[in-house]
């Protein structure tokens, strides 16, 4: 299920904000507290390539608790995240307006389905724009993923 | 007119008044709750809101009738310091909102920090100002060895409890065991803790592993009956929480309108709830608000909370997956961070601050809308920090609001 519908926003609002350490074509849309459905453009300097990312994240609970801990479920789309290496993955949250992030360090695990991870040990402990960024290595590349949550 | 008439005109007079004196109730009630946001009523209602039944599964014995009974007895007993004198209620007496109201702790010397009241402290999730504990029964064990508290060690508290014949009898009856292998003075030493420095003479280094166990073990229990009562000391509803309930409740209230006022300045211009919200007022977490970068705050806890070996990852734990110590990483920003003090029964428990540099509200205010001898914020990350510039009325709106949690 990588389709949802934007009247489905249920919980905290969650505005979809880039994907990609390179120029990115940006979109933002509702979602709902399930998951997203992200897709980027990339261009090099000599070339242009396009490509077409799939990233689900789930958090548990589905709706982000204020100040309580949670996790984050990641699942990375088979054909193009290829020989993800666990020990450089790492999942962190931002408040840009504020300077800082979470007081915690999330533990990265692998998930139950191929390609999947859980981060445990998440806490927003302030109220306000949070930006959550899954660092992803593989195949000798490192990417990032940024979803913007407002709690 | 006929009769009838006359009768339902009446009726109609009486209706008519009734409604009118109930949308004037109505309106005046709604009145207060139609000034803030639907975000702003929630961090409100969530502010008035009690919580949960403490628990802490690390510590079977939180709420446990006789653990608290015997918690209390512990609390109040200076027995179990080096010189006899002091207790926990020295510093925390029950009578002062359960601080002592000095700048900073005198126990069996001036120690650095302030004494916070212990008003819902089992709903904390760090305990002390830098955090370096995890649960109230470990917090509960430190003072015992701290040369500026109680200046004793593990190993004289516990003969100390196993020679007082009230202290011992209701030990062993609560936690069904026997002390008296503390006779063996070879085997258990008069002193001796591993935290202490006591040079070369420090018995404890001589005890075989399992007697060192067995000793942890004891005093261990200590700290969880001391947590079961402290877990009872609860805040009664404060004015503000009488005022949200009344307002909730379509009912009138008599709130004060500079207070008011204040709780405006404490959710828009002041941007307080940023780190003080929830039932106690805090996000339970650790800012740096550029007091100074001497002292290491939270990069102290952290680093000695890590190694604690009565953390709630430890074997002394009654549930360590309930830890979250793992998700707990030493960072260079961790410098000068201190817990989020909170602000329940805050009128009654200055001075203020890690090192109670403040001597009143007014001085906390002051200090946030001008920022005065604040360390330069480019040592430090909190953005946020900046001052506030707050009128002479809005300082003293938000003043009696404070006074009213």
């Amino acid at each position: 299920m990588w389709n949802e519908s934007p009247d489905s926003l249920n919980g905290p609002r969650k505005t979809l904000r880039n994907w990609g350490i390179l120029p990115y074509f940006e979109m933002k849309k509702y979602l709902t507290s399930i998951f997203i459905l992200s897709l980027a453009f990339f261009t090099s300097c000599d070339t242009s390539v396009s490509v077409s990312h799939l990233v689900k994240i789930e958090f548990e609970p589905a709706e982000i608790p204020f100040n309580e801990f949670f996790n984050v479920l990641i699942e990375l789309d088979t054909a193009h995240f290829k020989n993800v290496d666990l020990q450089q993955m790492n999942v962190e949250a931002i408040m840009p307006s504020h300077g800082h992030g979470m007081n915690v360090q999330p533990i990265v695990s692998p998930g139950e389905k191929p390609n999947s991870f859980k981060a445990s040990g998440m806490l927003f402990h302030m109220r306000g724009d949070w930006e959550v960024q899954v660092f992803i290595k593989h195949a000798d590349k490192l990417e990032k993923a940024t979803l913007d949550v407002t709690i | 007119m006929s009769r009838s008439k006359k009768y339902r005109s009446t009726i109609w007079i009486a209706v008519g008044i009734f409604l009118l004196a109930a949308g004037y109730w109505y309106f005046t009630a709604n009145h207060l709750k139609r000034q803030f946001s639907p975000l702003e009523w929630q961090i409100i209602t969530e502010i008035s809101e009690k919580p949960a039944p403490p628990k802490d599964p690390s510590n079977q014995y939180l709420n446990h009738p006789a653990a608290i009974k015997f918690g209390e007895q512990l609390f109040f007993s200076p027995l179990l310091s080096k010189d006899k004198t002091i207790s926990c209620a020295t510093c925390h007496p029950k009578e002062n909102n359960w601080m002592d109201g000095k700048a900073v702790a005198v126990g069996s010397e001036k120690g650095t920090r302030n004494t916070p009241s212990l008003w819902n402290t089992v709903h904390n999730r760090w305990y002390f100002w830098d955090g370096r504990a995890d649960s109230q029964w470990s917090q509960a064990l430190q003072p015992f060895e701290t040369p500026e508290e109680m200046g004793s060690s593990r190993l004289a508290v516990l003969h100390a409890l196993n020679n007082d014949d009230g202290l011992k009898q209701g030990y062993e009856k609560l936690f069904e065991t026997n002390l008296d292998f503390l006779a063996d003075s070879v085997r258990f030493p008069p002193f001796g803790s591993p935290v202490i420095e006591f040079g070369l003479e420090n018995p404890w280094l001589n005890m075989a592993p399992e007697d060192q166990h067995l000793i942890n073990q004891h005093f261990v229990n200590i700290g969880k009956s001391i947590a079961a009562f402290e877990g009872t000391i609860l805040s009664p509803p404060s004015d503000f929480d009488r005022f949200v309930h009344a307002v909730s409740n379509n009912q009138q209230t008599d709130y004060p309108e500079s207070a008011l006022k204040g709780l405006k300045i404490f959710l828009r211009k002041g941007n307080c709830t940023n780190c003080h919200s929830g039932f106690l007022l805090t996000n339970k977490e650790f800012h740096n608000i550029r007091l100074n970068e001497e002292n290491g705050g939270r990069y102290e806890g952290i680093r000695k909370l890590l190694v604690s070996n009565f953390n709630k990852n430890s074997s002394f734990s009654d549930d360590p997956t309930t830890s979250r110590i793992e998700y707990v990483k030493l960072v260079k920003r961790n410098w000068g961070e201190f817990k989020v003090p909170s602000l329940r029964n805050v009128l009654y428990t200055a001075p203020y601050m890690h090192d109670g540099r403040f001597a009143t509200l007014r001085d906390v205010i002051d200090y946030y809308s001008e920022l005065k001898e604040a360390v330069p914020d480019i040592h430090v990350n909190e953005t946020i920090i900046k001052p506030l510039n707050l009128t002479e009325e809005e300082k003293c709106n938000l003043e009696d609001f404070l006074s009213t949690l």
